[in-house]
């Protein structure tokens, strides 16, 4: 009765895809017969689909359609090229050369260029530039003069006959085909230069209405209620199988429900548990996890005299039970973290020291940290004389930090230490934890894919107390780990980046500058119909080779 | 009594103005002081501190709340409410989409509840003491005290999964492109479940206070002499007792659309319907301060306004009151 999106494809045309199309003769592109695919998102994006102004994760999922990259990352974690048929790097590290692809066509039927490449760059670079992702050409030649309006151009980013893109960089940049290559993604000079850049983010109807080169065009969006895309026919890979994409906003608690009655063919899952991941699969649905490159941790305010020795925080790590988070909180479905990178990440170190749940030996650290002292018979934790009484804030909306918040509260309990656990949204927490306004608390971090973690551990970016906008906001500061840092980022070659960043990783769990308790995958639930389909370890390959998905009837 | 009426209605429409000013600058006041800023959800973690406060300083986040408070009301009273930050379009375009969903679903629930209590209402008070009456009693303690958004999964579980007689949620098909009458039944087939659910928290109240004004109209001395006279027991009931009732009714009933309207936001979020309840929300949580207080000013007109409809409405009814 209530089966609005399956059987929209007529039966016939679905035998196309693959093997069988050997035999038919090359024709005119052929768009469509794998069906309608309908995916369930679980808030609206609010409509700015221009990847160099999108900031809201809910956008992405369809710039990500629409727009590409240069390169992109390939489940494997190698760089594969999408604009760019071929790419080159100096040795130094300074100058890298992309050659675009040829008769690649927008949306609107204009060819792309290297023109193209270069606004979007020299976008990003402009002195009015309203969004987020200035940094990421602030490491190209001139982009300082641009920005401060010495010159016309950036000096960095040229074209070299016609077809090919050389951008040059002021210092070695290791990071600069993940940059340049796939965090960048092109739009159209055509369309958007005749835009006063500083109003972009007021230009609604451009915005709202996209043209990319990607494998699929905008047909209708209707904020709060659905998406609607469509095979884009003379996408240069060849037209995509699927005849319609639905994004419809759904409600996350009812979201599965609808999955399971056939209405979604995809959902993204906030979490996996066993008895989800059982119901879907006795409804022939696929769970796929997918590993965030991230990790929750416990922030101890490093500010604060108890905890700047780390022995103190190593007997945090010991009085609380993190396996218990994973084991129970989380079913499994994700590892204990004793650094910032998962275990299939490749910066990923072997010999972490593990920080076993163990109350004796937290306790034995405290005995030997200064000021800490621990009385057996009332079972209370003094520092300096005084009964340890500490506030944990985390925010609402993540059931497991919800979970685990109460969990330690219990732990630190068993080691004489009072927990007053302190609850709120997540932005105010957030506010409250940059101003170095609390004591104890919850928060997750996400990682680039290029191993860097800069921004959250370099002493550089530390603020004073008061103020939100230091972006090391747990202020941090070590010599080494700064050293480390710097060293990964002007390092070449991936090898010796390996043994840097391991190095960088085995650092930070000998001085475990806060908590860290666990690694977790999303999830996304997808229907057995689907064909084509990539499983991809990471959330940055998530549409990975999307032209060939199609429905099987 | 024209002429007052207009007259009360015009002092009554000028009294608001001050309120608006009033609840403008404590609504204002209050979103800018809570912490966080419109970027603060964004934890993309290539994205700098700098380009953050870039951002931030383009919005005019860094200006003094005394200072956003002027520019935005020199602005506003020239009707440019601004860009919501998250949409990047006009406040009143984002709100204008929105808002005639809430209305249509707040309003039919209303009816609903209208419909369902006051002869409800009325019955359990003519039969006071008996087993309808505490049947009502009962379902109705039941209903006021089931919050609305588990009412709606429950609907969505036993209604909408089992059975399969509503869609889940939304306000139409997607992908189906109905014009005309089938867009209506289709907009009336996913209308059912949110309507219920939302009408069903006010019907409880309703019909609790539509049977005690009932009985103590009933007992009035009018009551008795009508009676007395030998007037029938319908009449007495519909036509004497009935009409005085109502005057509490409609104020209550009035009243209401306020109280609907915070239902709306969690029935709204229940069953993704498009509306104010799930903007309002969605825009505090993102800090996005330009639609903020546009809607959450239009919902104080809303319910401004309904209850200077509630006492035009005791005119209609209750002869005996005058305004000046």
């Amino acid at each position: 009765m209530f089966s609005v999106f399956s059987g929209c494809s007529p039966k016939e045309v679905v035998e196309t895809p693959s093997e069988t199309e050997v035999e038919t003769p090359v024709e005119e592109p052929q768009v469509g017969g794998g069906g309608t695919f309908t995916v369930g998102i679980v808030a609206s994006p609010g409509g700015v689909f221009n990847p160099a102004l999108a900031t809201d994760s809910y956008d992405f999922y369809i710039t990500d359609l629409v727009f590409q990259g240069l390169l992109q990352l390939n489940p494997d974690y190698e760089l594969e090229g999408v604009l760019a048929e071929s790419w080159e790097v100096n040795e130094e590290g300074t100058e890298f050369t992309f050659h675009l692809r040829e008769g690649v066509l927008w949306h609107d039927g204009e060819p792309f260029t290297a023109e193209d490449v270069k606004f979007s760059l020299e976008y990003l670079a402009n002195p009015n530039y309203p969004g987020s992702r200035a940094s990421y050409v602030s490491s190209i030649k001139g982009a300082e003069a641009f920005k401060n309006g010495e010159a016309d151009t950036v000096e960095g980013i040229e074209i070299v006959d016609g077809n090919t893109v050389v951008i040059t960089t002021e210092e070695p940049y290791s990071s600069g085909l993940l940059r340049f290559g796939t965090n960048i993604q092109i739009f159209p000079k055509h369309i958007w230069e005749g835009e006063d850049i500083a109003k972009a983010l007021e230009a609604t109807e451009l915005l709202r209405n996209p043209i990319g080169t990607g494998p699929f065009k905008m047909e209708e969006f209707v904020p709060d209620q659905y998406i609607e895309l469509l095979p884009f026919g003379e996408y240069w890979n060849g037209a995509p199988k699927l005849d319609k994409m639905i994004f419809q906003i759904v409600n996350a608690e009812t979201g599965q429900a609808q999955m399971l009655s056939g209405g979604l063919d995809y959902f993204y899952l906030s979490s996996l548990n066993s008895d989800d991941t059982e119901l879907y699969e006795s409804m022939d649905i696929n769970v796929y996890g997918v590993t965030y490159n991230a990790y929750q941790y416990m922030t101890m305010n490093l500010t604060m005299d108890m905890f700047k020795d780390k022995t103190v925080r190593k007997a945090f790590a010991h009085a609380v039970n993190r396996q218990a988070v994973v084991d129970d909180l989380l079913e499994g479905n994700g590892s204990v973290s004793n650094n910032p990178y998962p275990p299939e990440f490749w910066a990923f170190p072997d010999n972490l020291e593990t920080y076993e749940y163990d109350r004796d030996k937290a306790l034995a650290l405290f005995a030997e940290a200064e000021g800490w002292d621990y009385n057996e018979g009332d079972n209370v934790m003094t520092y300096n004389g005084e009964p340890v009484s500490l506030e944990l804030k985390y925010s609402t909306g993540n059931k497991v930090r919800e979970q685990c918040a109460a969990l330690f509260q219990q732990n630190l309990k068993d080691v004489g230490i009072e927990v007053d656990l302190q609850v709120m949204e997540f932005s105010t927490l957030f506010d409250l934890v940059k101003r170095g306004d609390y004591e104890l608390a919850l928060v997750g971090q996400g990682n680039e894919m290029d191993g860097d973690i800069k921004k959250f551990y370099h002493s550089t970016l530390i603020e004073e107390l008061g103020s939100d906008s230091g972006s090391n906001f747990i202020r941090y500061d070590n010599a080494e780990v700064d050293r480390l840092i710097d060293l990964g980022l002007t390092t070449i070659d991936q090898e010796e980046r390996v043994g840097i960043y391991n190095e960088l990783a085995l650092l930070l769990n000998e001085e475990l500058p806060v908590v860290y308790i666990y690694h977790w995958p999303s999830g996304r639930a997808v229907t057995n119909k689907l064909k084509g389909f990539v499983e991809a370890p990471y959330k940055a390959n998530y549409y990975y080779d999307i032209e060939n998905w199609y429905l099987e009837d | 009594m024209e002429v007052f009426l207009k007259k009360y209605i015009l002092r009554r429409l000028l009294m608001m103005i001050p309120v608006l000013v009033g609840i403008s600058i404590f609504i204002f006041f209050l979103i800018h002081i809570a912490p966080g800023d419109p970027f603060s959800s964004m934890i993309d973690p290539s994205v700098t501190e700098e380009d953050r406060e870039n951002m931030l300083e383009s919005i005019g986040y860094y200006d003094s709340i005394p200072v956003k408070y002027v520019k935005w009301v020199s602005r506003a009273v020239q009707g440019d409410l601004g860009y919501s930050i998250r949409y990047s379009e006009p406040v009143v375009d984002v709100i204008g989409r929105r808002f005639g969903n809430t209305v249509l679903l707040t309003v039919s629930a209303l009816i609903f509840s209208a419909l369902v209590a006051i002869p409800i209402g009325v019955l359990s008070a003519t039969k006071k003491y008996s087993i309808f009456d505490y049947i009502v009693t009962i379902i109705s303690f039941i209903g006021l005290s089931i919050p609305v958004f588990f009412l709606g999964l429950l609907m969505i579980k036993f209604l909408a999964f089992d059975l399969k007689l509503f869609p889940i949620s939304g306000m139409q098909s997607i992908g189906k492109d109905l014009t005309g009458f089938a867009r209506f039944k289709d907009l009336a087939h996913h209308m059912v479940l949110p309507v219920l659910a939302l009408g069903m928290i006010n019907t409880a109240s309703l019909m609790r206070y539509t049977r005690s004004a009932m009985l103590e109209v009933i007992n009035q001395d009018y009551i008795r002499t009508a009676r007395a006279k030998g007037v029938k027991e319908k009449v007495v009931i519909y036509k004497h007792a009935l009409r005085n009732a109502l005057i509490p009714v409609v104020t209550v009933l009035s009243m209401s659309l306020g109280y609907l309207l915070s239902g709306a936001i969690l029935t709204e979020t229940v069953f993704v319907w498009p509306g104010m309840g799930t903007l309002v929300f969605q825009s505090i949580l993102n800090r996005d301060y330009p639609l903020v207080i546009a809607s959450t000013m239009l919902l104080a007109i809303f319910i401004l306004a309904s209850n200077l409809l509630a006492d035009i409405l005791y005119a209609a009814i209750d002869p005996r009151i005058k305004y000046d």
